[in-house]
């Protein structure tokens, strides 16, 4: 593919991708249980149900799926391996047990209108992504193996101590955590911008070493060859990527599969240069989202499923035919 | 005589307290194959970590193209010196031109694409490398031979004056070996490079290289042409194991291990066949 091929098949794909976000954005207006009976629809609730409820919803989803689906990417050049996901490394379980704490600990989860419990999951996220960070560090570096150690660790830490606060819950709570770690798009629980500017940063960022993530994918010692500051690039990517991940689950909890076989799927198609996939990853997410979490609320009437449970339905038999179809594709085996 | 490309004065090299360079001297100059040769553990590695600054010396120099290696940013040290490094083909399946402008890359800013001069440049090291019909070709279904052409093209677009490879027919058959060394021979004549080689093949060395280096536990134990560095006395003393040294009949050193043909023994046969 040439450098000017690249570059097009950026916009071809950017141009087609964003077609489809508003597409799903489109849909995600246009669907929904009506509204309920008894009262009348009038022209002005149809336009607050939009504009007021489906819209935003859509868009925190949007959201969302672009953040997973980067973090994914990114996670997944980091520490050379193709399965990792967003929350491999333990991220969201600090974000999930900073959220169970605060409804356990009784500590407020709204000042005034302002809801707190996002905040809570985020500082969960950023305590895990220190820990993680302390723990993995060897003389600067981050190595893939040492994160994925720590992070592995760090989970089941994390997971241990959840189970440990659901036991200690009272029923009322143990809803209100049973009701988080389902994940699910909820608008009001979080400002939008202040969501957007954090993934915009953490995009930015990950863009900026395009060419460096390209290059440690090939190994460390090329990377470093060919002019990259690996420790640098490293601690970025594992920043960016955790900050991603940590305003997803913020958001919406825990959301399984999106940033797994997202980036697989672009991949395969538009090929594994991080310039064209990190942002066509990104689009591709949010339109798969705006459409999971549209059917979430909506395939089963006016009872709404949890949105995880549509991404890992659709996501796992997705994820599996990638990998077979790669097998038969490309001899993966003699690839040290 | 024109100033070495890449040269090392008295380099002392380790790894914490353990020193494992000691007193290290050579020089590369354009227009040159130099073959670093040496048992394993002898230093070889620890010297391309030297080269390259992936570790700093206790005491000595490194100089490249005139300047102190520290003085380089590391995207000007990738632009000065390329290196054929021993690793596996990427996570990814990147396609063949895909990786070889990947050795654009120290001329790259942040988030650019490569523009035309890089795809020339890459162009170009593919042709020289005898891989153009490759380049679309995704990396990871490559034989061992072309896989190794086109880390070589990677190499040649970063459009350095000094290549570097590390043991860079590893893997490689016969065949395949012997076309790597015509390559880097090639390149040495057509783009006037200064070329350095790690290996332990003593035979692809001795046929290709204009002049050697052989280490010893860390230090050089002989420099000079072919000739004068594959000595059966000063090869069984490095590799500690009777070597026996014959000739091609255009004069090339021969080396093999043990006894000779048609001598029962080891290093003192050999030596008398080397002289006569």
């Amino acid at each position: 593919m040439s450098p000017r091929a690249t570059a097009g098949r950026l916009l071809g794909a950017g141009a087609l991708l964003l077609a489809a976000v508003a597409a799903s954005l489109a849909v995600a207006a246009a669907v929904g249980p009506e509204v309920p009976e008894g009262r009348a629809a009038s022209a002005e609730t149809r336009r607050f149900v939009v504009e007021e409820i489906r819209v935003p919803r859509a868009l925190l989803a949007a959201l969302v799926g672009g953040a997973l689906s980067v973090s994914g990417a990114a996670f997944q050049a980091l520490l050379r391996n193709p399965l990792a996901s967003p929350y491999i490394l333990g991220v969201s379980g600090g974000g999930s047990l900073g959220a169970v704490a605060a409804i356990v600990g009784g500590l407020p989860l709204a000042l005034g209108a302002v809801p707190l419990l996002p905040a809570f999951a985020f500082g969960g996220c950023l305590a895990a992504i220190a820990l993680i960070h302390a723990v993995a560090q060897r003389r600067g570096h981050l190595l893939a193996q040492d994160l994925l150690l720590a992070g592995v660790v760090a989970n089941s830490f994390f997971l241990a101590l959840l189970s440990v606060l659901q036991y200690l819950a009272t029923p009322h709570e143990a809803a209100r955590i049973l009701q988080w770690t389902l994940g699910a798009v909820r608008t009001g629980r979080v400002p939008f911008g202040a969501a957007a500017l954090l993934c915009a940063i953490g995009l930015l960022s990950l863009l900026r070493d395009g060419v460096a993530l390209n290059l440690l994918s090939v190994g460390d010692e090329t990377a470093a060859l060919l002019g990259v500051d690996v420790a640098a690039v490293r601690r970025r990517t594992f920043v960016a990527a955790s900050i991603l991940t940590g305003t997803a689950v913020a958001v919406s909890g825990p959301i399984g599969f999106v940033g797994l076989f997202v980036p697989h799927a672009v991949r395969r198609v538009l090929g594994p240069d991080h310039r064209v996939l990190l942002p066509s990853a990104f689009l591709a997410g949010a339109a798969f989202l705006v459409l999971a979490d549209t059917a979430a609320r909506s395939a089963f009437g006016a009872r709404e499923i949890p949105v995880g449970v549509i991404t890992a339905v659709v996501g796992a038999p997705a994820f599996v035919a990638i990998l077979s179809r790669r097998e038969r594709g490309a001899p993966e085996g003699d690839r040290p | 005589m024109r100033e070495p490309a890449l040269r090392m004065d008295g380099v002392s090299l380790g790894y914490g307290e353990r020193t494992v360079l000691r007193g290290v001297s050579l020089a590369a100059r354009e227009g040159e194959v130099l073959g670093v040769l040496g048992p394993n553990g002898s230093g070889k590695t620890t010297l391309v970590r030297g080269a390259t600054r992936v570790l700093a010396p206790s005491s000595g120099s490194v100089t490249l193209l005139g300047r102190a290696l520290p003085l380089y940013d590391r995207r000007e040290l990738a632009r000065a010196l390329a290196v054929i490094p021993q690793e596996g083909t990427p996570l990814f399946p990147f396609t063949v031109l895909e990786t070889v402008l990947m050795g654009r890359a120290p001329w790259l800013r942040p988030f650019a694409f490569e523009g035309e001069e890089d795809l020339r440049a890459a162009r170009e090291a593919l042709r020289a490398v005898g891989a153009e019909d490759l380049a679309a070709r995704d990396l990871s279904e490559l034989s061992g031979g072309e896989r190794q052409r086109v880390v070589v093209a990677r190499a040649l677009a970063q459009g350095t004056r000094v290549l570097l490879a590390d043991e860079p027919t590893a893997h490689l058959d016969l065949r395949h070996a012997v076309a790597v060394f015509a390559l880097l021979r090639e390149l040495r004549d057509a783009r006037g490079l200064a070329v350095v080689v790690v290996t332990h093949d003593l035979n692809l060395a001795a046929a290709h290289c204009d002049r050697l280096v052989l280490l010893s536990r860390g230090a050089v134990a002989a420099e000079g042409t072919p000739r004068e560095v594959l000595r059966p006395d000063l090869l069984a003393d490095a590799f500690g194991t009777p070597v026996w040294v014959g000739r091609r009949s255009d004069g090339t050193p021969f080396v093999a291990a043990g006894g000779g043909p048609g001598t029962g023994n080891g290093t003192e046969e050999a030596g008398r066949e080397d002289r006569r």
